[in-house]
């Protein structure tokens, strides 16, 4: 077990290289002019030239693109932003746990409020419940996040006076931010769960429990669900990594100061630092909420779990046995 | 005298018409979905306004009987901006969903027919664009080549391919190993016929499920594209870009944003629905 | 089933509780605080109405010094653009104009645009020749304690340039230390321009705290006004302190710089982007003062408790023309053309619902020698409309059933809708404007290219020092693009036109008569720029505030407003 995660951990480092290399190369053909930007537009061609010299950014794409893949990989640092000076590495640090929050915050609301709406839903098929929590599910996949957002506030901050409407401090102001972006995410969490329990009902052995005479109550909790968790639990944990970046409008909407509202001033601002370390830094919490999911997925599911055991137990039998022919 | 009996044929397409038509809420949605491009078609005919007529004299306005969703910020009809900008959206979702579905096939029957070193130097090169959040791949690549109709085509399609790659891939994969491949192999079908007979078939089910939902996600990235100012340039009455502008107004006049929302919603759910009821007529486990 | 239903009870009870708590938790005052029922002094406007401007007249508030109470006052401001960076030389931009006055010092400053060049840091200057001789105050002493000499105004200027700028060295030959208190500025020029040139973007500190701080004062800034950076997260909110040991206590009152009323103990800034949410922010009591109120949302602060303000900014919106062979604009009957199709007025009704002014040049009217006769001038000329004449121009241009022209905007929503209007207007006389909308990034790479494809643009310029002729000079001058001027002209006339305008930035020559001459060659025979309008800011606050102070590039200036005895702030 402990190999396969090495392995997969291994693999994270080329796959990254690759990607610093894809969003350097992508930032090198957007067109536009960084240093006009910070200079403002009244400023003399002459003087732009002389920044851009002072910046480095003059020099030949291999130069550069080494330059910064040795920076970012020996010294993990992410340059410094060309908009004010200040250190990408840290800035990416400090914004880091707003968005973060977010997205587990919103993961964990989809968990809470998607997963029994859907196990209802699959336990009545086709009553009223199901077709509801359907309906509610294919509504919540269709609502851009957005726009929620933006009716959530004209409801909850402008109507009810209720919640703050942007920005961070307490508790209170997340709560609209992670409804928003959790939106989408619980509609697909119930659907995911109600068609594999769904599935994991129609399955012979539930058949077989049922005509034993187990209580549905453990058919539902004991046995079928486990079997569906799978999916489910791979659903979830992608989420979060997904959300990540997922989450960039939303906080924009909500002026929340985390890494979806600096990469997209980077954007505007062609930031080459910032946004190539944002992206590489989504990058990264994606391979490693992947690798999680995938490790949960392995513990989850006892036969992928015997997969690992089996090829450790085997190479040990085998050093045994040449111990003791030796 | 022999006669010799045919029992007559079924296309899969028969087949697949008639479970679809069991499935009630997703064919209401088809009518929708096919009555509102229609009306979009016909914009100029059915529009009152034109879809850039500004009028200084009656910005703001709420739904009345002369405008049926009332006007924006320059005084231009909702209702005409919004039977425009379906065609913007509506054909952006299908193209950018085909463009991907294209490509995404090509590079996925590539990996797997070939196979070995191929394969694995195309499923690298997927590994590191999943790496990637698709939106933002899409904010970026629409970064690169600009604001503008085929550019936003591009940008939302590239963020889709590798599913499709990867979904293609494995349903050739899986077919490959499937005995009656082999046994047609063995009594000398050629590559071409096995393909065309065997693997694209069984490997359309999941693709053309896949699609379907792909449209309302384009839809869906369309209009955040266009929300964060990456769309096509104004005055194009695209929705996303619609809610944009009303974005400074919800306090004022909410009715400018609650019209074009509701237009993606409805749309993205339909999709969405039509969906979900392809994939259960073409679900073999269930049964007819 | 059971353990299912008290799942989703459970549930539903966190979420009401959570709701709860932030019912109780949020400050959810609305903005009627203060019993002071006077708004005296302050601008309100009155009237409501989506065509109608809401300010008609335009009071300046006031704009002396008002010490205030004793007690400790907090002010929460909503500002709408994040500074970034407090570094002394960073891109400047909305949030760093909103702080500039409060977190630096200047040697010198204006007070309000076009008012007097007032001593601050510095004592007085003198001129002797093409040398200025600057005496700077001896207690001058950073938030750190290091004492400020002259030795660290060279560094200062050294620094700005080698960071790769030059505007405010543009004058300047020579800095010459004499002594801790004295500088001599070696000039190459006078003119009315250069104080504000040389002294209005670099403010003061020692060479000490530069080098000692980890990032050139971009989050750890040092420097020597009366404020000091308490705390700042990116993009959300930053806090200002006051610092009890500033220097500038000890001077007598008379000779402090207005700006430094120093007001206010702390204060806090929240950024705030969104125009409806700075709106909601100052309603539901989660902001004191807000920098800035959009036209539509103003309406809900006049005539009732509110302290409002307006003013019209300086920044001047206006159209230029891709003069190069390039395009078709090389032919001036076909600028002209267009400017005879715009109607000013339209244009301001919808993309401004009324909250600004026409301009008929590029620059303002509140620019020093905009007079009456200018305005005159214009409106009799191109800036009138005259459809038909548009049509005549057109078709000796040799387009008698018309032409394609692409209009080129940044992505600003503003500025689009005005183009929009302009394109409608351009349409009646036969001009299809095609227009390309950019994001600034991409827009800033193609005004500089004449082969980019546009034959219009519209952009903004403005200049604080209040002669119209120094905006004018950036659109003259030879250096603005690789290939000459803002219209990609270096012959012989544009050289012309560049001198002509230096000409009239020196202090011979700066006379109306001047400035009119000017101004009908090339603006109104050549029509190279057609100016559009400025802007019409709006400010309100709290009761509890009842004088707002807006300093010279139009930003609030919390710590100089005025406070009522009892001010509460939304922070208490």
């Amino acid at each position: 077990m402990l190999r396969y995660i090495l392995k997969r951990l291994l693999w994270m480092i080329p796959i990254l290289v690759a990607v610093t290399v894809l969003i350097f190369t992508i930032m090198y053909f957007v067109p536009g002019d960084p240093v006009r930007i910070m200079m403002g537009a009244n400023a003399e061609e002459a003087e732009v030239e002389a920044k851009r010299e002072a910046l480095g950014l003059n020099r030949p794409y291999y130069v550069r693109l080494l330059d910064y893949l040795k920076d970012v990989f020996f010294h993990f640092d992410f340059g410094n932003s060309l908009v004010d000076g200040s250190s990408v590495t840290k800035t990416l640090l400090s914004r880091f746990p707003r968005t973060f929050l977010i997205a587990v915050l919103s993961t964990v609301f989809a968990a809470c409020i998607g997963t029994p709406l859907g196990i209802t839903a699959a336990t009545h098929p086709n009553s009223l419940r199901d077709r509801l929590a359907v309906f509610f599910s294919l509504v919540g996949v269709s609502i851009p996040g957005f726009w929620l957002a933006l009716m959530l506030v004209i409801l909850f901050s402008l109507k009810l006076k209720l919640l703050p409407s942007q920005g961070i401090g307490s508790f209170a102001h997340y709560i609209l931010p992670c409804l928003s972006a959790g939106f989408m995410t619980i509609a697909l969490q119930t659907r995911q769960t109600r068609s594999c329990l769904v599935e994991a009902l129609r399955e012979d052995y539930i058949t077989t429990a049922r005509a034993k005479g187990v209580v549905e109550r453990d058919i539902v909790y004991k046995h079928a669900l486990p079997n569906a968790a799978i999916p489910i639990i791979t659903h979830l944990c992608g989420a979060i990594g997904g959300k990540m970046a997922g989450n960039l409008v939303i906080e924009n909407v909500f002026a929340i100061p985390g890494i979806g509202q600096f990469l997209i001033r980077s954007i505007n601002n062609r930031d080459y630092y910032g946004v190539q370390g944002a992206v590489i830094f989504f990058a990264f919490i994606l391979c490693v909420m992947n690798l999680i999911t995938d490790v949960l997925y392995a513990y989850a599911d006892p036969r992928i779990k015997a997969q690992f055991e089996d090829s450790s137990k085997r190479k040990k039998k085998a050093e045994a046995g040449e111990e003791s022919a030796a | 005298m022999k006669k010799s009996i045919k029992a007559p044929r079924e296309t899969s397409f028969v087949i697949f018409c008639r479970r679809f038509k069991k499935e009630k809420a997703a064919v209401a949605c088809l009518i929708i979905i096919v009555l509102m491009a229609l009306a979009c078609y016909l914009a100029p005919l059915i529009a009152p306004y034109a879809y850039d007529e500004i009028n200084s004299k009656a910005l703001h306005q709420l739904p009345s009987w002369q405008h049926i969703f009332g006007t924006d910020d320059m005084g231009r009809d909702i209702f005409s901006r919004i039977l425009y900008g379906g065609r913007y959206s509506l054909a952006i979702g299908v193209l950018a969903t085909g463009l991907g579905v294209l490509v995404g096939a090509i590079f996925g029957a590539i990996a797997g027919f070939f196979g070995g070193k191929v394969d694995m130097i195309i499923m690298r090169i997927f590994d590191v664009f999943q790496a990637l959040p698709s939106i933002l791949l899409s904010i970026l690549i629409s970064s690169v080549l600009g604001a503008g109709f085929t550019n936003m085509i591009i940008a939302l399609s590239v963020g889709s391919m590798v599913g499709y790659a990867r979904l293609l891939r494995a349903s050739i994969l899986s077919v490959r190993k499937i005995d009656y491949v082999e046994a047609a192999t063995a009594i000398g079908c050629s590559s071409a016929r096995i393909i065309v007979r065997h693997v694209i078939p069984n490997a359309m089910t999941p693709m053309i499920v896949q699609a379907t939902m792909g449209v309302a996600q384009q839809i869906l990235g369309a209009a955040t594209l266009a929300y964060i100012g990456l769309g096509i340039p104004a005055p194009s009455p695209e929705w996303g870009a619609m809610l944009s502008a009303a974005k400074d107004y919800i306090r004022t006049y909410p009715h400018m944003l609650v019209f074009p929302g509701v237009m993606i919603a409805i749309t993205v759910l339909c999709f969405n629905m039509i969906g979900d009821g392809v994939r259960d007529a073409l679900d073999p486990k269930l049964k007819d | 089933m059971k353990s299912r239903k008290l799942l989703s009870v459970l549930l539903a009870l966190m979420l009401v509780l959570s709701l709860a708590a932030c019912a109780s938790g949020d400050t959810g005052k609305t903005g009627e605080g203060g019993g002071a029922a006077s708004t005296g002094g302050a601008a309100s406007s009155g009237g409501t109405g989506n065509t109608t401007s809401p300010a008609t007249t335009l009071d300046q508030p006031k704009q002396e010094v008002v010490e205030s109470a004793s007690k400790d006052v907090n002010v929460v401001v909503g500002l709408q653009v994040d500074p970034a960076s407090f570094a002394p030389f960073a891109q400047s931009n909305t949030g760093r104009a909103t702080m500039m006055f409060e977190l630096f010092e200047q040697l010198f400053s204006y007070s309000e645009f076009g008012g007097e060049f007032l001593p601050w840091v510095a004592e007085g200057y003198e001129w002797e020749d093409m040398t200025l001789h600057i005496t700077i105050r001896d207690n001058v002493y950073d938030q750190a304690g290091n004492h400020f000499t002259a030795n660290d105004i060279a560094f200062m200027y050294k620094l700005y340039g080698d960071l790769g700028n030059k505007a405010a060295l543009k004058y300047i030959d020579d800095i010459k230390v004499v002594d801790d208190t004295h500088v001599d500025f070696l000039m190459n020029t006078q003119n009315v321009t250069v104080m504000y040139s040389t002294f209005n973007s670099v403010p003061c500190f020692t060479k000490a705290a530069y080098e000692a701080s980890p990032d050139g004062f971009a989050t750890t800034p040092v420097y020597t006004s009366q404020y000091k950076l308490a705390d700042y997260v990116g993009g959300s909110y930053y806090v200002l302190e006051k610092d009890e040991n500033w220097w500038g206590n000890a001077l007598p009152e008379s000779e402090r710089h207005p700006y430094t009323a120093g007001n206010a103990s702390t204060v806090r800034y929240n950024i705030i982007t969104d125009n409806s949410q700075m709106a909601i922010a100052l309603e539901t009591g989660v902001i004191d003062l807000a920098n800035s109120v959009s036209a539509s949302e103003i309406g809900n602060f006049l005539g009732g408790d509110y302290t409002t303000a307006t003013l019209v900014t300086n920044p001047s919106y206006y159209l230029s023309f891709n003069a190069s062979e390039n395009s078709p604009c090389s032919d001036a009957r076909i600028r002209q053309a267009l400017a005879w199709s715009i109607d000013n007025q339209e244009v301001v009704d919808i993309t401004l619902e009324g909250a600004g002014e026409v301009a008929y040049t590029v620059g303002g009217n509140m620019y020093a020698n905009v007079t009456d006769e200018l305005k005159a001038a214009g409106a009799a000329d191109l800036y009138g409309t005259d459809i038909e004449k548009a049509k005549a121009l057109l078709a000796e241009a040799g387009y008698p059933d018309g032409i394609e022209l692409h209009i080129m905007v940044n992505s600003d929503a503003t500025m689009g809708k005005a183009v929009q209007t302009i394109q409608l207007q351009a349409a009646r006389a036969g001009i299809t404007l095609k227009i390309d909308q950019w994001d600034s990034a991409l827009f800033d790479t193609y005004r500089s290219d004449p082969t980019a494809g546009w034959d219009v643009m519209m952009t903004v310029r403005g200049n604080s020092s209040g002669y119209v002729q120094a905006v004018w000079n950036g659109l003259f001058t030879l250096g603005s693009t690789p290939s000459g001027n803002a219209v990609f002209l270096k012959d012989d006339y544009a050289a012309k036109a560049a001198a002509d305008c230096e000409v009239l930035l020196t202090l011979e020559g700066n006379t109306p008569e001047n400035v009119m001459a000017f101004y009908r060659q090339y603006f109104l025979e050549d029509c190279y720029f057609y100016g559009l309008y400025c802007t019409q800011n709006y400010y309100a606050a709290q009761p509890g505030i009842n004088n707002i102070r807006i300093s010279n590039v139009s930003n609030v200036l919390p710590s100089a407003c005025s406070f009522t005895e009892d001010y509460k702030s939304v922070a208490d």
